[in-house]
């Protein structure tokens, strides 16, 4: 499904991602772990198609196109989406409305039929189930005000409306409290299925008690260094990221 | 968002360009004496309004336009001005809409303003002013039933002078300022409306402004009045062909407000903006104020500028009034060459007085965009407050915006809080919308929407939709 | 545009000027700079509220008042002591004990030195003013300093002002170069007795790398007039702060304009406490020339009796520039009933990558928190001066040194006691 062979990135002249290769097969679950620092975030960003990131060398084939010809919304269209470390605020912007208006941009680009108002209420009702909502939810600007907890659970809430086949989940436990790790977790838990697949970024192994990786990669200055399966997460959790140096 | 709210945001056009072919009854070119005495007797008015128009054209000759504002435009030649157009089909007196010309009713189906009260949205009458005359105003009976007076100004200056002595001019008077003084030389049509004691108005009142005919002016006058313990809603639109040249629009908006009574005025102005190089366009040199003249009464004016090559305007309220409330909620957008000075004039006079103003400027193209406004606290006002927001958004690196308030404090016991902000569209919240799908252009509307939200709730449900869609159009191709 | 109050006094200070004229310091180039400096004053004449810049501020009771022009003027029964080792009398041209790297010119060596003419004159007025003229045809005295590269101080530098001679205008001008990366402070004091006018202008120019830091003393006599004008040209990453402590003077005025090239910052903040009639005005330009330039403004002020304070700001973002950030902000509290405020916070961006803010507030003392403090033991007037001095304690924080830190609590428990 996705495909990254030999990728190099430069911000503003200073090289943060040194020949990344990483291929997901779709229904496979994979995990990025690494230190601050070691292009967790940059990997998030290019694959989402943000400016400001220069392509030095390397290819990404997604659904057999290069994803890098792409637009950013063209990238959602075909199912890509990224559950933001630090969700942006659109003070103003109901969530609802917000959510309606994602939800059928991405409908209209993949030829369903559009949602109307009580069609669209009826979908996103059942969806705040998953991520243990009240309605009240819907009606507030989007992020705006929100705590670090109802930030990540409405990243989640729009991945489960959206219905996309590659969930990069950057970074999506850090600031959550146990219960709301566990919420969160479920409501990804319920959404993996053969066809979709999910690139979970993460500092920590404690999300990967909850979302069970086919495989993890250990991302280091700008290239994996190790790739295993869990285990390999727990044995970092263990020794710490200095283990990996030595 | 439905297909068909996509298409109009695809839009490029400014929609409401067309002319209506119709035979006007038009005055030449050029002001003088006679040109004011024509008008007067046009519209068959009492003598004191002839001498008051004299009086005021005569000032008028004594003063210099102003320059201080932030706006700036080629010398206008006064005498190149028609100063009064009207369909040659409108009749005086008219008893019903199928008297109205065909052609007209036309024209505001066309602008979505449906004049025959069957279709119109329940809940607003409307008077359809087109260039110098009204042509029609809807559920003129069903008004006059709870005791409303709602008519063009014109019928007005007939039907109930004494109203009409008593309050013209008592807010914004002749020498108030130089446009604001030729209007009250050369006014043509307008509103008119009186709320008596303890009545709430039954439904909305709106007047659709239009300009037709080239080369024409329009000085409208507006005057409302809400005596004691009663409420209005009012709500203005206006639109214009697209025409190479400018054209002069100064009217006069007085509202008084008497004790306990409830002014609510909302303007949604899209006058032709003039195209993507700032040829054509309305100058919109309007003086719009409020008196809140006994004790609690409110005045509460809301704008959604859009349209206009020139907007500058600053709707006020005179606090005079023992606890009376005045607000003041825009939205101003400019966009290519457009540029607009608007703002407001909170004075207190009365003890426990309270403004709000909540301004939000959006920039975009070549444009300029000021907010200017003045808080003044006399020394009587005892325990005044006032609250001011003023936030201005800036997309691209061509536009300008100016935030110039005045607050000027004589008392101790007053409160006023000003907070301003200048930031450009935030290039996360693009990126948030797009990594979700929705495109540039939607998510530019969305954001800037979300921006002016404190002030779209101030606006009537059908104004509010509107505004909306007016927001996408006017930022077309402005990001990108 | 410049609109003035007429010919007020002209006739006078025409007169003066032209006694006095052949014993001001300077060549013959300057005398007719000066001159032509002159003809301007006498052309415009005083400036006029109709004028935007002076909307809020009169100078009708000081073109009456027809001050003496003296060459030179001594203070005498002043009681001031130096606040650190380093000071300068304006007055009294000695050989004062300075630290390395400062080289101050006496006035009229100065203003023959060609290193020193060059700056003369050179800063950017944004808005014309005839008191600027005035001031240059009569400039008398004043502190002329360069600071060489790499400088760096370990205390500031008090330079003292001193006004005692009834009925006399003092036109000062002081012109401040400091080169690069030099690090300098300095405490500018204006302290008097009698009624006089110190008509000031100061040209700063700091050049790449330089760091300065001005706190601003200005407790002029209570009948006296104090108008100042202070220019200061940012080059790249340069820094400025500037602390206006403003409790003296019948009227005080002081307009800044300030010029930021790329990556320079400036800090101005000022604390206004004013009783009886008296009159301030703080009037600040900053212009952002330069990209990753950054501005920020904080102005408080108390007022009580009649007096008045008045604040306008504005900050201009030019075309061209990226990434501004800038804060404007003016708090005043009123505490009686015939005291005003006027401000103006204006922003003037034409730009979209910036940041900008800008707040104004008017209010009084907290009841409340009044109430809090007086069931805690306290009288009202003492829980009054202890909100006072928590209302302006964001400032006093930001002053450089500790002497003037110091200074100012007394001074500020001094006037409290009077209010």
């Amino acid at each position: 499904m996705l495909e990254i062979k030999n990728l190099h990135v430069e911000v503003k002249n200073q090289k943060i991602l040194h020949g990344i290769d990483l291929c997901i097969k779709p229904g496979e679950v994979h995990a990025i772990m690494g230190p601050n620092g070691s292009g967790k975030s940059t990997l998030t960003n290019i694959l989402a198609g943000k400016d400001g990131y220069t392509i030095t060398n390397g290819t990404i084939t997604y659904l057999g196109e290069d994803l890098l010809e792409m637009s950013i919304e063209e990238r959602a269209h075909l199912g890509i989406f990224v559950a933001f470390q630090y969700p942006i605020a659109l003070p103003g912007v109901s969530n609802v409305n917000f959510m309606k208006a994602a939800v059928n941009a991405n409908r209209k680009a993949r030829d369903q039929k559009m949602l109307d108002a009580m069609d669209f209420l009826k979908l996103v009702k059942e969806k705040l189930n998953i991520i243990k909502m009240d309605e009240e939810f819907l009606y507030r600007s989007v992020n705006d005000g929100f705590s670090g907890g109802e930030k990540k659970r409405n990243e989640v809430l729009q991945m489960a409306l959206l219905e996309p086949t590659l969930c990069i989940l950057d970074e999506t436990d850090s600031g959550l409290d146990i219960d709301a790790l566990k919420v969160v977790a479920n409501a990804v838990n319920t959404l993996r299925d053969k066809k979709r697949s999910f690139l979970v970024i993460t500092h920590y192994q404690r999300l990967l008690n909850h979302i069970i990786p086919d495989h993890v990669h250990v991302l280091q200055d700008g290239v994996i260094v190790r790739t295993g399966d869990q285990s390999l997460a727990f044995e970092l959790d263990k020794k710490g990221y200095q283990w990996l140096q030595q | 968002m439905a297909n068909e709210q996509v298409a109009k945001i695809l839009d490029k056009n400014y929609q409401h360009g067309f002319v209506t072919e119709i035979d006007s009854d038009t005055l030449h070119k050029g002001l003088n004496e006679d040109v004011i005495k024509f008008i007067s007797s046009k519209k068959k008015e009492p003598e004191f309004l002839l001498t008051r128009r004299l009086k005021a054209f005569q000032h008028w000759l004594t003063l210099e336009e102003p320059s201080w504002q932030s706006v700036h435009y080629p010398k206008i030649n006064y005498q190149d001005i028609i100063y009064y157009s009207a369909p040659k089909s409108v009749k005086e007196g008219y008893k019903s809409l199928d008297e109205v010309d065909p052609k007209l009713l036309e024209t505001y189906n066309k602008l979505g303003i449906p004049l025959h009260e069957q279709k119109i949205l329940a809940g607003v009458a409307v008077d359809a002013v087109f260039d110098s005359v009204s042509v029609a105003t809807t559920f003129k009976e069903k008004l006059k039933e709870a005791g409303v007076i709602f008519c063009p100004f014109s019928e007005a200056a007939q039907e109930y002078p004494e109203l009409i002595e008593q309050y013209l001019g008592s807010v914004v008077p002749i020498s108030d300022n130089y446009f604001a003084c030729l209007n009250s030389a050369v006014f043509s049509d307008g509103s008119f409306v009186y709320i008596p004691k303890g009545v709430r108005c039954p439904m909305e009142l709106s007047t659709y402004f239009r300009i037709n005919e080239a080369n024409t002016g329009q000085f409208e006058r507006t005057l409302i009045i809400a005596d004691e313990g009663s409420y209005v809603s009012y709500l203005e639109g206006c639109t214009a062909p697209m025409r190479d040249e400018n054209q002069l629009h100064a009217a006069v908006v007085e509202l008084v407000a008497h004790q306990d009574a409830e002014i609510k005025y909302s303007t949604v102005q899209n006058w032709y903006p003039g195209d993507e190089n700032g040829v054509g366009g309305i100058y919109n040199f309007v003086t719009k104020r409020g008196v809140c003249k006994g004790a609690r009464a409110k005045i509460s004016w809301t704008q959604i500028e859009t349209g206009s090559a020139i907007t500058w305007k600053y709707p006020s309220v005179i606090l005079k009034g023992d606890g009376s409330i005045g607000e003041f909620y825009s939205v101003a957008l400019t966009n290519n060459l457009q540029q607009a000075d608007t703002g407001t004039k909170m004075i207190h006079l009365g003890k426990n007085t309270t403004s709000t103003i909540i301004s939000k400027g959006i920039s975009a193209g070549k444009s300029n965009n000021t907010y200017r406004g003045l808080v003044r606290v006399s020394p009587n006002a005892k325990n005044a407050r006032n609250y001011t927001q003023c936030d201005s958004l800036l997309m691209g690196d061509q536009c300008n915006a100016n935030t110039y308030p005045y607050v000027e404090v004589n008392n101790s016991t007053a409160t006023v809080e000003h907070e301003a902000t200048t930031s450009r569209i935030g290039e996360e919240q693009l990126f948030y919308c797009r990594q979700r799908g929705i495109d540039q252009e939607e998510a530019v509307a969305m954001i800037v929407n979300g921006f002016c939200k404190e002030v779209f709730k101030e606006l009537p449900m059908e104004f509010a939709v509107e505004a909306h869609r007016l927001l996408a159009v006017s930022l077309e191709g402005a990001v990108g | 545009m410049v609109t003035t109050i007429g010919n007020v006094s002209i006739g006078h200070y025409l007169e003066q000027f032209s006694k006095v004229h052949d014993s001001l310091p300077g060549d013959a180039l300057l005398s007719k700079m000066r001159l032509h400096a002159m003809q301007n004053f006498v052309k415009n004449g005083f400036p006029d509220r109709k004028d935007e810049q002076w909307k809020y501020t009169s100078l009708y009771s000081l073109a009456e008042k027809k001050f003496q022009i003296v060459s030179s003027q001594r203070a005498v029964s002043l009681d001031i002591k130096p606040l650190t080792d380093w000071y300068i009398f304006l007055d009294e041209p000695n050989n004062y004990q300075l630290p390395d790297g400062i080289i101050l010119h006496k006035f009229s060596d100065g203003l023959q030195n060609p290193n020193i003419i060059k700056y003369l004159n050179k800063s950017t007025v944004t808005h014309p003013n005839p008191l600027l003229d005035f001031n240059l045809a009569l400039m008398s005295q004043g502190y002329i300093i360069e600071v060489n590269e790499n400088t760096r101080l370990t205390a500031p530098i008090h330079i003292i002002c001193g006004s005692s001679l009834n009925g006399v205008t003092t036109n000062i001008r002081n012109i401040l170069i400091v080169k690069e990366n030099a690090e300098v402070s300095f405490i500018e004091h204006y302290i008097g007795d009698n009624q006089y006018f110190n008509n000031i202008t100061t040209e700063i120019f700091l050049s790449r790398n330089a760091k300065c830091c001005i706190d601003s003393i200005q407790e002029e006599s209570a009948d006296g007039y104090h108008i100042a004008d202070l220019f200061v040209n940012q080059q790249d990453n340069s820094h400025f702060s500037w602390n206006s402590f403003s409790f003296g003077g019948l009227m005080a005025r002081n307009y800044v304009e300030i010029e930021l090239n790329s990556g320079a910052e400036c800090n101005l903040q000022g604390i206004s406490v004013l009783t009886t009639e008296q009159h301030v005005d703080h009037n600040i330009l900053i212009t952002h020339l330069g990209s990753n330039s950054s501005s920020s403004e904080e102005f408080k002020g108390v007022y009580a009796g009649k007096a008045h304070g008045v604040f306008r700001g504005d900050i201009r973002v030019n075309k061209e520039v990226k990434n501004i950030i800038s804060k404007q902000l003016n708090k005043n509290i009123l505490l009686s009933d015939s005291a005003k405020v006027s401000t103006q916070p204006r922003l003037e961006i034409y730009n979209n990558d910036v940041q900008c803010s800008h707040g104004a507030t008017v209010g009084q003392l907290d009841k409340e928190t009044l109430f809090y403090l007086q069931t805690r033991g306290l009288s009202e007037d003492s829980a009054r001066r202890i909100l006072i001095i928590a209302f302006v304690q964001s400032i006093l924080e930001n002053v450089n040194s500790k002497e003037v830190a110091d200074y100012l609590e007394l001074k500020l428990d001094k006037i409290l006691l009077d209010i």
